[in-house]
């Protein structure tokens, strides 16, 4: 493998939702004829206002919607997953028996599972809860196995929307120290943030989703800049970021 | 030749981890929903019995109406007839209640109707279990005809994962039908001579029903040889079974083709 190999090429890529019954159809086009590359090893951060399509391209990446124009070329054998707090998790059901359906869901085997579970569940750091159904658990503890499980995850392609919630505070440490030593490796990642310190730390490139299109895609530094100068603000947050450093 | 024998392998791994996360989310939801209840599994034999009792005390009890083998009568056809009701309406939502799963991660939508059919599958074991211990404690004689049991059973398992599947099909994609499944499975049901012998319908219509709905067929069948001792009508059975796994097939096929637009269906 040569450390410029492209996993993933987008490829003048459009998505059109259509919304309502058939007598009263409307259609949304959050994103329009955008192009762009994942290499191998890079850290790829995207920005973009809320509903600037970051969900939409996201989706496409992993596979879960196809385009309606261009395509999005990538290897049978390139793997992409999405990194969520809790994902597939059905509140009737113990927290281990969620990590497996979760895990599977995500692509791994049962035994690959079976491997992993010793060490997600002491990560989790729940004690016997993880026996019991999920529904009894308080939110903070289900972001904790949900987190546990998806640090675990090894694919080729690693795809973090950077909005999620990720328990109390202590965890929180624990849980962004694992996540930066897996970035700042050989993973290949694209981070879909609004925290531009975040992008700038963590990625080598960052591309900027503005009205359907791509309206830059260059180094951190200077996209960042560029954003700031029209946005005129750093970016408001609701949530804490999980990727950013105290 | 090469290429091939990739795609073999990558099939067959392909169908094993799907088979695999069938089992695991069918097995996690069986443990929940027994977990929901003080009785748990009890339930699974206890929900048709007490169906058939509301069904006897109406209808025998009240109204006076059947004979002496009412009680078995409704028995054999509530157990059965439950397993059809159930099968159908939890696949025709399960594509839709597995939303968030659908939208965070690429899975074959598939999964999820097929793990509401074993669910209920399971379920129909134990149901079935209990049938057989009650009927000879009701009176009724154990006859060979009793072997041909799993066969018709295996009958109604293709019959139920056709129309489960279809309905799977096409509720993400026009929601509203989920209405109409509910009032389909009730209009059913009291065709489907759950209640009443299909000959108590005059002819020509009872044969029609017959014939036309393979519930009222498979039911008939079921008491054929498990009360009256009789041969069950096996070339109506066999071309069943042709029927319904040319269904599943079909049915099978248009869920992959559709695969990649119900995470657009089910955000609608």
């Amino acid at each position: 493998m040569t450390s410029e190999q492209v996993l993933i090429r987008a490829e003048n890529v459009g998505v059109t939702y259509s919304m309502g019954a058939f007598w009263k159809k409307s259609y949304y086009t959050p994103i329009e004829n955008i192009s762009f590359d994942i290499i191998s090893g890079q850290n790829l951060g995207i920005i973009g206002r809320n509903g600037a399509g970051k969900s939409t391209l996201l989706r496409l990446l992993a596979g879960i919607i196809l385009p309606d124009e261009g395509r999005i070329i990538k290897g049978p054998e390139v793997s992409v997953s999405m990194l969520v707090a809790n994902a597939g998790f059905d509140p009737f059901i113990s927290g281990r028996d969620n990590i497996y359906l979760a895990g599977m869901i995500f692509g791994l085997s049962r035994k690959d599972i079976d491997q992993k579970l010793p060490g997600i569940i002491e990560f989790a750091d729940i004690g016997d809860w993880i026996d019991k159904p999920l529904r009894t658990y308080s939110s903070g503890m289900m972001a904790r196995v949900g987190f546990s499980l998806s640090l675990e995850m090894t694919p080729d392609v690693l795809l973090i929307d950077e909005a999620m919630g990720a328990g109390d505070e202590n965890f929180r440490k624990k849980a962004r120290t694992r996540l930066l030593e897996k970035i700042k490796s050989d993973q290949t990642t694209v981070i879909v943030s609004h925290d531009l310190d975040v992008l700038a730390d963590l990625c080598s490139r960052v591309i900027w989703i503005h009205d359907k299109h791509i309206r830059m895609d260059d180094d951190p530094k200077k996209v960042t800049e560029a954003y700031l100068k029209t946005t005129g603000n750093k970016g408001k947050k609701r949530k804490r970021s999980i990727l950013k450093e105290d | 030749m090469a290429i091939i024998a990739v795609n073999t392998k990558i099939i067959k791994r392909i169908i094993l981890h799907y088979s695999d996360l069938v089992y695991c989310y069918t097995r996690a939801n069986v443990r929940g929903e027994v977990s929901r209840n003080f009785l748990g599994y009890a339930w699974w034999s206890l929900e048709p019995m007490l169906g058939m009792l509301v069904y006897y005390l109406v209808f025998a009890v009240g109204l006076r109406l059947g004979d002496d083998d009412f009680l078995t009568f409704l028995l054999v056809g509530t157990s059965f007839w439950l397993w059809f009701n159930k099968t159908v309406s939890q696949s025709a939502n399960s594509i839709t209640k597995a939303k968030g799963i659908i939208l965070s991660a690429k899975v074959s939508k598939i999964v999820f109707p097929l793990s509401a059919i074993l669910h209920t599958a399971v379920k129909q074991i134990v149901v079935v279990g209990v049938l057989l211990v009650f009927l000879p404690l009701a009176g009724i004689e154990i006859t060979k005809y009793w072997f041909i049991l799993p066969l018709i059973m295996a009958v109604q398992l293709a019959f139920i994962a056709g129309v489960s599947l279809t309905a799977a099909i096409l509720v993400p994609i026009i929601p509203d039908l989920s209405f109409l499944i509910d009032t389909a499975l009730r209009l059913m049901f009291f065709v489907s001579g759950v209640l009443f012998s299909m000959d108590r319908i005059g002819p020509p219509y009872g044969m029609y029903l017959y014939y036309a709905n393979p519930m009222a067929a498979l039911l008939t069948n079921y008491r054929k040889i498990l009360l009256y001792g009789e041969s069950p009508d096996f070339p109506y059975l066999f071309g069943c079974l042709i029927a319904s796994t040319i269904l599943c097939l079909a049915a099978g096929i248009t869920l992959r083709k559709l695969d990649s637009y119900y995470p657009r269906w089910v955000l609608k």
